[in-house]
């Protein structure tokens, strides 16, 4: 897995590709907690990511809690989305397909 | 009604009426005809004869003496007299002479007017040409009389004329007498005889036709009408009202008759309301008794774990069949398969098949062994089978780690055996169905299968089934069926065999259930014994990946796959997890077994419920994987924790 960030302004976009599993969450974490203070919002850009599992998405509702809610998730692809469906984070998070 | 009894008999009466009284008008006419003719008659010869008598008295010359012109006054006078008496136009007397001449010596009138002229025109002389003679005339000039009609017509209507001859002292024929009859008196007298006759008859027979009308109306016509209304009104569902016929003849008979027919159809139709209620009752029970059954023998079924690969299909016959099957694991981790056949259907079949099965499935979970099973369940059967049913059952026995099988049968059909690329008749023991004898004395038999071998168990209802042609489906037919095309997984098998029957059958009536079970032996070597580290999945997910190549699936399957692993590392403290996997009919199954804590994933409540918040604490992992796992088992077993998720690819 790897993460790739890009700031831009108070956003920080998080493009994350590969495996995004019990073992390469970690990665993901240490990323979210190394964004500046000044970030007001975060984006999740899944384009190239290929797999996610329940570690992957404890990531993603750890980001959400600590952005206050500004989290997105942006390019989602279909395997990534159904996973997150089940989950029922579809309801809850800001999801760009 | 195109037509009416009543107005045809009125109309043969009547015409009959008249036709009657016709007749009888005919007759009394001619009789009234020679009443009077004869009354005219007689009375004018009378008459006659009395003038004569009276000129006797005088002697006709004295008479016709023109001197004595006071006497034939006096005469005269007397003739009048009779003429009026006897009612008589008019009476007169003469004499024929040389050449049919008439001469008159007197003639009288009743009537004053026609007395006058008679006197001045047919006096004492007076001579008329009378030829010719009538025959009446001609009689009494020899003294004789004649019957024969003698009439004159005139102005007046006219006379009926009746002539006597006149004999002297010496019974010598000297003139004739003529009394003339009026003809409208002698009508009169016809028409009066014609009327007092004909109108007490035509009376009579007017009132006997008016009573058989009656008779007929009230006897019959009626009646028939009450019956017909009564037959029109027949309501079949309601008791009937006893018909009002108050009488004693054949009407009455009908009436019976119908009364009878209503009673009947009545009773009938309440039979039939009451057989139907009951049919519907027991097809209604009938059907409760399929669906448990279905619900215990489902009609298809597929398994595909531990090495070994089962599938079973069942297609039940109209009523309610004898077929079953079961298949399952053993808790010393070998697997179970079954099939079998109870004698008889319907509702009694279906529960001894319950019984027989449920016995089996319990005793071979508790015994393990298939001969000592067959032979401990037909002693409980023949102990509590008052009907004498029997049941036909193969079991076979695997193990799924060598391949090692153990197999006993009870009177089944011999199945076939996949092995080494040949299609064979396995030749068990033939031992005995259960239920009918104690002490069947079965006995186990024997053989390994290697990976990829495999059995086909089914019922009689494959080889007896019977096409148009009256043919069997029969065993060879099956054989060459899959030697053709030696399936390599279970459901092929069951499928290919289930189709190809119900092909051979199409368009007849399916007698009996077709039950087919397939098992084919896959091995458990690929069992991996891995450290519970999170590491460790890696192997994990290459065997899965490497199974599920090309699916699109096969992502989500190693998900829930990690969540388990995960969880194992996680929670369980077990120092190894042994994992297998086998993949075949789209089907994906992984086995994880751990000597962790005993931990059952799937009893607790769902995780789903669990507030969103709390996500990043975990607690997704079990529901991700019911979500994904087409099925989902764990049991402990040796002190492990074997949790088994089968997948669809």
């Amino acid at each position: 897995m790897a993460v790739e960030k890009i700031t831009n302004g108070t956003e920080a976009v998080l493009k994350v590709s590969g495996w995004l599993d019990t073992q390469s969450s970690p990665e993901l974490e240490k990323a979210v907690a190394e964004l500046d203070g000044n970030t007001e919002t975060l984006v999740f850009d899944f384009e190239k990511l290929e797999y996610i599992s329940s570690a992957g998405l404890r990531q993603i509702v750890a980001a959400h809690k600590k952005m206050n809610g500004k989290l997105t998730l942006r390019n989602v692809q279909s395997d990534i989305m159904s996973v997150l469906s089940m989950a029922g984070f579809d309801k809850r998070l800001h999801i760009e397909a | 009604m195109k037509h009416s009894i009543q107005k045809e008999i009125i109309v043969v009466l009547a015409l009959e009426l008249i036709a009657v009284i016709a007749a009888c008008a005919l007759v009394t006419y001619r009789n009234s005809y020679s009443s009077a003719l004869k009354s005219s008659r007689d009375d004018s010869r009378n008459a006659a004869r009395v003038a004569g008598a009276i000129i006797s008295e005088y002697g006709l010359d004295t008479v016709t003496d023109p001197e004595n012109k006071e006497l034939y006054g006096k005469i005269r006078r007397r003739l009048r007299s009779i003429c009026k008496g006897f009612e008589l136009d008019y009476l007169y007397v003469y004499t024929i002479e040389g050449n049919d001449e008439c001469h008159y010596i007197m003639a009288v009138a009743s009537k004053d007017e026609n007395d006058r002229i008679a006197a001045e025109r047919l006096g004492l002389g007076t001579i008329r040409d009378c030829h010719p003679l009538h025959a009446q005339e001609q009689a009494a000039i020899k003294g004789e009389i004649s019957d024969e009609l003698f009439i004159l017509r005139n102005e007046f209507g006219g006379d009926m004329t009746w002539i006597v001859p006149f004999f002297d002292n010496n019974g010598k024929a000297r003139a004739l007498i003529g009394a003339d009859d009026a003809l409208y008196l002698y009508n009169a007298g016809i028409t009066r005889h014609f009327f007092v006759a004909l109108i007490p008859i035509s009376l009579l027979i007017f009132i006997a036709h008016m009573v058989l009308f009656f008779i007929i109306h009230r006897r019959i016509v009626t009646p028939v009408k009450t019956i017909a209304n009564h037959m029109r009104t027949f309501d079949p569902s309601h008791e009937e009202e006893p018909l009002q016929v108050n009488s004693q003849d054949e009407m009455r008979s009908i009436a019976e008759a119908f009364e009878k027919m209503s009673r009947d159809i009545h009773l009938y139709i309440e039979n039939i309301a009451s057989i139907t209620s009951e049919r519907e009752q027991s097809r209604a029970q009938l059907d409760v008794a399929r669906k448990i059954q279905y619900g215990m023998v489902p009609a298809s079924f597929s398994e595909n774990r531990n090495g070994v690969d089962v599938s079973a299909l069942m297609q039940p016959a109209k009523e309610v069949g004898g077929d079953f099957y079961d298949a399952f694991t053993l808790e010393n981790g070998n697997y179970c398969a079954m099939i079998g056949d109870i004698s008889g259907k319907g509702v009694g079949g279906a529960l001894f098949m319950a019984l027989t099965k449920s016995i089996l499935r319990d005793r071979m979970k508790q015994i393990m062994d298939p001969a000592a099973v067959l032979n401990k369940v037909n002693d409980d059967l023949c102990a509590q089978n008052p009907e004498g049913m029997f049941a036909t059952v193969f079991i076979v026995v695997i193990d799924p780690m060598t391949g090692r099988v153990q197999y006993a049968n009870a009177g089944h059909n011999a199945p076939l055996l996949i092995s080494g690329g040949e299609v064979s008749l396995l030749n068990p023991e033939p031992g005995i169905a259960l239920g009918l004898f104690e002490d069947a004395g079965i006995r186990n038999g024997n053989l390994t299968l290697k990976k990829g071998e495999g059995f086909l168990l089914y019922t009689d209802g494959v080889t007896e089934a019977v096409n148009t042609e009256k043919a069997f489906y029969g065993a060879e037919r099956l054989l060459s069926l899959l030697k053709n095309n030696t399936p390599k997984e279970s459901s092929a098998a069951a499928n290919s065999v289930k189709n190809s029957v119900e092909e051979f059958f199409a368009g007849c009536e399916q007698f009996d259930d077709i039950t087919v079970l397939s098992l084919f032996y896959r091995g458990e070597d690929s069992e991996l014994e891995l450290k519970p580290s999170l590491d460790e999945f890696k192997t994990v997910r290459e065997s899965v990946l490497e199974l599920c190549a090309g699916s699109g699936s096969a992502k989500k399957a190693l998900l829930a796959c990690e969540e388990a692993f995960v969880n194992i590392v996680s929670y369980s403290g077990a120092s190894y997890i042994k994992f297998s996997c086998s993949a075949g009919g789209g089907v994906l199954s992984v086995t994880l077994k751990d000597n962790g804590m005993r931990f059952d994933p799937f009893a607790g409540e769902s995780s789903a419920e669990k507030d969103f918040e709390s996500f990043d604490k975990g607690g997704m992992g079990i529901s991700l994987i019911k979500q994904i796992a087409e099925k989902t088992e764990w049991r402990f077993e040796n002190e492990n924790n074997v949790l088994t998720l089968t997948f669809k690819i």
